[in-house]
């Protein structure tokens, strides 16, 4: 009798615990990604664009900022014109009301205009300056852009000053606190030597796009936040220069829980980069011994996003790469001692990615249950490659994959829709304690899958650094044997929200450990479950 | 010396001699001078219309000027005057094919007994049986003459699809058929056509032999490794002596991240036929995932004894290089992550 009982039970449980998504463009966000593809197949127009989740107005409300890319003619003269001057490619910040519709307030902000030279990449969310509000920084090909938030609702365009405007192809960034000085510095990578003149056509009968190797590589910037506003550009002296790589995605966190933030960057068709943080301003490439650099084959993958967390609850951060169909999401698990292991088979991406060609994604827990799942916004990279390859599709929905205890199982992302998606950022939009998702599409208006939720617990963490940067990005978060990473970056070409969220499952409680860059180590025992909570470091251990 | 050749050309023009113009004639040739040896050659044959070999020297000089089809009728005449002039049916087949009657080119090859030249007149004519038969005895003369492969390689591909008509067109709904177009679909990269008459080949026949495998491995072209499996192991329960059933069910069991049964399989593939690199590299994978780093390290040695280079050799010591890495042998990684770059042969710089 008690077995007939248990039976229902148990399948109402599992039930509630799958959420379900309502995938739509938001009121107001009448924003088009403006890539302009042309035949000439400039290899820049299949890259854009980033999002961004922030708060910029500190009202509580996550708001987004996206990027554009510009207008691009089958014939591009010297100086380059992308026409940024026109409201149809400038990038857009949209703030969100109180009834979740949203607001373009871009050229009240004073983001208007991105510079005709520059084609819009990504973006990237930190507070630079420790003045409580997120400040922008907007990569592109051609020169990028430091946007200081000046806490009335505007922004101010502090590039020059700040000495980070980079130059190149720069696409994914994300600010890090390399050195634990309590200031946000700023990773850049760049992807390759390349401009319109030397633009190559590799297609026979059909135009395409070259693969990578047919451009010269070049090295990714690291900026070092001197204090006053400004930043020292520390590429060689750290060592993230020593090595050339056409770097796609990045993604911070603690591999070695050492205290330092490493760097993991997704490089395209080559070797990955692991940098490890040697805790005196310099980093080392270790990605081959660490056994995070080729799959168990020795082979590269075609890189593009990255997510850089513990997915199996070990404690230790593991590492997820996006890449083309016909390859499979690489997955490499941290086993300790500086060592992954390649276990895309075992936890079941192979079956799942190897038609599937991902760019923004997120090892984030979306049902709650503890386990942190993946989520993928996919799309070829060739435009055409349906007419090349027929099995091999352009436009692809997003995968979401739930994590079973360390293995994943296909999910219904809300949507079969087919679309041409590149960035992606990840948080609780609507602050109901169920990770949302937003996306960008190529040619077409964004994307944002609202998660409807269920019936498990969770708790959302807004880190308050003190000694610490404000935004404790770079702390390390426990609660229920999680483990999560407090950090904006990752995904591709975009950043999260930067609280910290947990699926508790069935748990009404969680004890919480933070370890926080500056080394104070705090406690806090039976947290309250369903809440967004602020925690604010101590000023003493 | 050219002026001495050109004054002795013009010496014996002047004469009545049919036979001091063949001599001219033939030194012309000699001496890539085609259009005098034309003129000697039609002089000879003027001043003795019955002369064989003045018809033979023409249509050789006619030849050597690239005018195929001009060469064609003195060769002929030739033939005709003087039926005993072997070398004449070379050229003159040679000619014919050229200008493109491959079909009169045949009986004067079958003559002259070149099988190469035969074999190609007989691929133009479309005699492609015949024509596979003597291209393969040609090659066995002149092995890895470009012209010759080519030209079987081309006679066998279209063999192989008349036959393949042949079969579709006159038994259209035997297995047999399914399984061609199948074959034909898989090989245009039509996969749901080509799924679908593999499925219909195995609803009709079921133990046809290879049909299991070749669906499994077009399953496996589009990553559906499930699917791949089932067929691959239906495969392999018919022909339980089959090795490559056996190392294709283990290959997608590794993908599907089942090792532990992936194992299993390719020790069998490895004990039907051993000693096959992909087996061996495979096995070694599957080795490693289940926690056995003795076997793994084992195969792959064994492999690298096999295969000193190339793309498995270089996984294979990629694959060594973690293992020794995980074990804390520092130096046997660096020294076969050093090999592992070697055996992957140059790479595009960065």
């Amino acid at each position: 009798m008690l077995r007939k009982l248990l039976i229902p039970v148990l399948l109402l449980s599992t039930a509630q615990t799958v959420p379900t998504f309502d995938v739509s463009t938001p009121k107001g966000m009448d924003f088009v990604l403006e890539n302009s593809p042309t035949p000439k197949k400039y290899l820049i127009e299949t890259m854009p664009g980033g999002v961004a989740l922030l708060d910029y107005n500190n009202d509580g409300l996550l708001d987004v900022f996206l990027v554009n890319g510009g207008k691009i003619t089958s014939n591009m003269p010297e100086p380059l014109n992308f026409d940024r001057d026109n409201p149809k490619y400038w990038n857009r910040l949209y703030r969100q009301n109180k009834d979740g519709s949203f607001t373009d307030v871009t050229e009240a902000a004073g983001l208007a205009h991105a510079g005709n030279g520059n084609y819009g990449m990504g973006v990237a969310v930190g507070d630079y300056d420790n003045d409580g509000y997120p400040d922008l920084y907007v990569t592109s090909y051609g020169k990028n852009i430091l946007y200081h938030n000046n806490g009335d609702g505007t922004f101010t365009d502090v590039t020059r000053k700040a000495g980070v405007e980079g130059g190149g192809w720069s696409e994914s960034a994300g600010f890090l606190d390399y050195d634990n000085d309590g200031y946000l510095d700023l990773f850049v990578t760049r992807y390759m030597e390349w401009d319109p003149a030397h633009n190559k056509d590799c297609g026979g009968y059909f135009h395409t796009y070259c693969p990578p190797a047919e451009y010269p590589a070049t090295t990714n910037i690291l900026y070092h936040n001197n204090h006053d506003g400004t930043f020292t550009d520390v590429s060689k002296s750290s060592g993230i220069a020593a090595k050339k790589s056409r770097s796609l995605g990045v993604a911070f966190n603690d591999y070695d829980n050492d205290g330092f933030a490493d760097i993991m960057v997704a490089n395209d068709a080559m070797q990955e980069f692991l940098f490890h943080n040697n805790k005196n301003g310099t980093f080392t490439e270790v990605a081959l011994d660490a056994g995070v650099g080729f799959t168990d084959n020795g082979s590269p993958v075609s890189g593009m996003g990255v997510d850089f967390r513990d997915y199996d609850n070990d404690g230790l951060a593991d590492v997820v790469i996006t890449d083309l169909a016909r390859q499979v999401y690489a997955l490499f698990h941290n086993d300790g001692n500086g060592m992954f292991s390649y276990r895309s088979m075992e936890t079941n991406l192979g079956v799942l990615t190897a038609g599937s060609s991902g760019w923004g994604m997120r090892l984030e827990d979306f049902d709650n249950d503890g386990w942190k799942d993946l989520f993928v916004v996919q799309s070829h990279v060739m435009d055409n490659v349906d007419q090349v390859t027929p099995s091999i599709h352009y436009l692809q929905p997003p995968m979401l994959a739930f994590n079973r205890q360390g293995r994943f199982e296909l999910g219904d992302p809300g949507t079969s829709m087919p679309v041409a998606s590149r960035g992606a950022a990840f948080g609780d939009i609507n602050n109901d304690g169920w990770m949302d998702v937003i996306e960008s599409v190529l040619g077409g208006h964004p994307l944002v899958f609202r998660n409807r939720g269920g019936s498990a617990h969770w708790l959302t963490l807004a880190l308050r650094g003190t000694k610490s940067n404000r935004d404790g990005y770079g702390a390390r978060v426990l609660a229920n044997g999680q483990t999560q990473y407090a950090t904006a970056a990752g995904s591709y070409l975009s950043s999260s929200d930067k609280r910290v969220h947990f699926g508790l499952g069935s748990a009404k409680t969680a004890n919480v450990e933070v370890f926080w860059p500056s080394g104070i180590h705090q406690v806090l025992k039976g947290v309250q479950a369903d809440q967004i909570l602020e925690v604010r470091e101590p000023e003493k251990p | 010396m050219i002026h001495a050749i050109v004054l002795m050309l013009a010496m014996q023009a002047a004469t009545q001699d049919p036979a001091q113009h063949q001599n001219a004639g033939v030194a012309a040739l000699k001496a890539a001078q085609t259009d005098v040896a034309i003129a000697e050659f039609k002089k000879e044959i003027e001043l003795d219309p019955a002369s064989a070999p003045g018809y033979f020297g023409l249509g050789v000089a006619y030849m050597q000027s690239k005018d195929y089809a001009a060469a064609i009728a003195p060769l002929k005449k030739a033939l005709e005057l003087d039926p005993n002039l072997t070398a004449v049916h070379k050229s003159l087949s040679y000619a014919l094919l050229t200008a493109g009657y491959a079909s009169e080119a045949i009986p004067q090859f079958q003559k002259s007994g070149d099988k190469a030249g035969l074999g190609i007149a007989e691929l133009q004519v479309g005699d492609l049986l015949n024509a596979v038969q003597n291209l393969q005895g040609a090659l066995a003369e002149r092995p890895n003459d470009p012209d010759l492969l080519y030209y079987l390689a081309r006679a066998t591909g279209l063999l192989s699809k008349q036959l393949t008509d042949a079969l579709i067109a006159e038994y259209p709904d035997s297995p047999r058929a399914d399984l061609a177009a199948a074959e034909n679909y898989a090989a245009l990269r039509q996969e749901q056509d080509a799924e679908a008459n593999y499925q219909a080949a195995l609803k009709q026949r079921p133990d046809l032999p290879g049909a299991h495998l070749a669906l499994g491995q077009l399953y496996a072209s589009e990553s559906k490794w499930k699917e791949a499996e089932e067929e691959y192991r239906a495969e392999a329960k018919l022909a339980p002596g089959n090795a490559e059933a056996a190392y294709r069910l283990g290959m997608a069991l590794l993908q599907e991240g089942s090792a532990a049964q992936a194992e299993i399989e390719l020790e069998r593939a490895n004990r039907l036929l051993p000693d096959m690199p992909e087996t061996l590299y495979a096995l070694g994978k599957a080795d490693s995932l289940v926690g056995n780093p003795a076997a793994a390290e084992k195969a792959w040695k064994h492999l690298i004894e096999i295969e000193k280079t190339g793309t498995l050799a270089a996984q294979a010591h990629f694959g060594l290089a973690g293992l020794y890495r995980k074990q804390g042998k520092a130096e046997d990684a660096a020294r076969e992550m050093q090999l592992f770059q070697d055996a992957k042969g140059p790479q595009k710089p960065q």
